[in-house]
């Protein structure tokens, strides 16, 4: 498996070569080329970890990626070659797994995995980021293998030693060696959440101990906040 | 307060080092991450009148975060679309920020929120314009990548395309159609600059997007 990250900048895509026997999985709809031979096969969840058909479906819909899973092989055991975009104009950038502990991708920064990467949905919880990006769910990769995520904007590699905080809608993946507790940024209590408010910035998330966290110069709801009050009322 | 800017042309965000006790003001939403030594507490600036006319009219937050540093630390802080960030040290000099334009400043600049006329308010561009002045680093920020263009007479800029201009150019606003379809579109407006100064132009534009989106919409 070949996985190689194009055009950095604003317009970063995924080129992915499989050998005959080897599969890779993505959101559905990230597909924009392939070789004709390419296998596509459309599920609710991921085959080789057997997840939870429609319920693991559903939940990944409350984390903001797609409903369905593709999954990508050779029709004819011939080598296939494909490539993926994500929605938003960004970087993409490749997450290496191996074997030991996992990362945590926001909802919509998934594109996709291979090798013996298995990928679940696991509820946030309050505590752990009420506004981690799209929602409360984050996406769960481990085992080991490439993961592929992308971002709005550029993306930076933070590596937290200490304490380090993060605006929630700039979260893009981080590795489980981390502590995240979601926060206000403007001080405690009843106050601090409301001046958090004022200030535009909800919640941070605060990482705690030793570890990567990719971020993203822009945060897509902040963006659909500022197009949307310019578009007629939905009814 | 150090500035440093990564990803210009199209994606750019700036990092700012603080000292300890050092602040800076910034738009709502516009931090990025930042250390732990930082704190943020809202600000209004000039006044609850000139803030709720940035809000209402200037495309701007209500509110400004200030953020102290306890202990050095650094924040980053980026624009809400994506583009240039421009970063000018002001001298006891001003310039004139279109809205939407401003991310954030030195405690020491004064910003203070300008109107330029009732046509203006059809521009769909915001009636509203920031003039930051004083002493201190003023950080910018634009859909698109920005143009830098001095001018020496007369240049004519689309008002959704203005970022920002030295107060000594004069301008006026003008529609390239007649007064009729103007008012009605809201479109084809322009600046028609003069004089002798730096004038800054983006290279997209927001309303611009909108408006194609619009028929998109399911009603």
């Amino acid at each position: 498996m070949e996985i190689s990250i194009r055009d950095s900048g604003l317009f970063g895509h995924v080129d992915v070569s499989l050998d005959p026997g080897e599969t890779f999985t993505s959101e559905s709809g990230a597909l924009f080329k392939m070789s004709s031979n390419t296998r596509l096969k459309t599920s609710t969840r991921q085959r080789t970890s057997g997840g939870s058909g429609i319920l693991g479906a559903a939940k990944r819909l409350l984390s903001g990626q797609s409903f369905f899973l593709t999954e990508y092989g050779s029709r004819d055991n011939q080598p296939v070659t494909f490539s993926l975009a994500p929605l938003m104009p960004g970087d993409c950038r490749r997450i290496d797994l191996e074997g030991r502990g996992k990362w945590y991708c926001t909802g919509g920064s998934w594109i996709g995995c291979g090798g013996d990467v298995s990928i679940d949905t696991e509820f946030a919880g309050w505590k752990k980021g009420v506004v981690g990006g799209e929602g409360m769910f984050y996406l769960v990769c481990s085992g080991s293998g490439p993961v592929v995520v992308s971002a709005f904007g550029k993306i930076h590699a933070v590596e937290v030693d200490g304490q380090y905080h993060v605006d929630s809608g700039h979260l893009v993946a981080y590795q489980d060696s981390l502590e995240v507790e979601a926060g206000v940024a403007t001080g405690g209590g009843f106050g601090g959440f409301v001046s958090s408010g004022l200030v535009g910035e909800g919640f941070v998330l605060k990482f705690r101990g030793r570890g990567t966290v990719y971020v993203q110069t822009h945060s897509p709801s902040r963006f659909g906040m500022t197009v949307g009050p310019t578009l007629p009322a939905r009814n | 307060m150090r500035v440093a800017l990564h990803g210009n042309p199209d994606a750019a965000e700036a990092t700012i080092s603080l000292e300890a006790g050092e602040t800076f003001l910034a738009e709502s939403g516009a931090m990025t991450r930042m250390s732990p030594t930082v704190d943020i507490t809202p600000r209004l600036t000039g006044g609850l009148l000139g803030s709720l006319g940035r809000k209402l009219f200037g495309g701007e937050s209500l509110v400004m975060g200030e953020y102290q540093a306890r202990q050095a630390g650094e924040v980053s802080i980026s624009n809400t679309t994506p583009g240039t960030i421009v970063h000018r040290t002001l001298n006891d000099e001003s310039l004139v920020l279109a809205a939407g334009a401003f991310i954030a400043c030195s405690p020491d600049i004064k910003i203070r929120t300008r109107t330029h006329g009732l046509r203006q308010l059809f521009s769909g561009s915001g009636a509203f314009v920031l003039e930051c002045s004083g002493r201190g680093d003023l950080i910018m920020g634009s859909f698109g990548s920005v143009i830098e263009k001095k001018v020496d007479g007369q240049f004519t800029v689309d008002t959704g395309h203005v970022f920002a201009w030295e107060p000594g150019l004069d301008y006026r606003i003008r529609g390239m159609g007649n007064l009729k379809s103007t008012l009605l579109s809201g479109e084809g407006l322009v600046m028609d600059f003069s004089g002798n100064g730096t004038l800054w132009v983006q290279s997209r534009n927001l309303g611009s997007l909108a408006h194609w989106l619009n028929p998109f919409c399911r009603g």
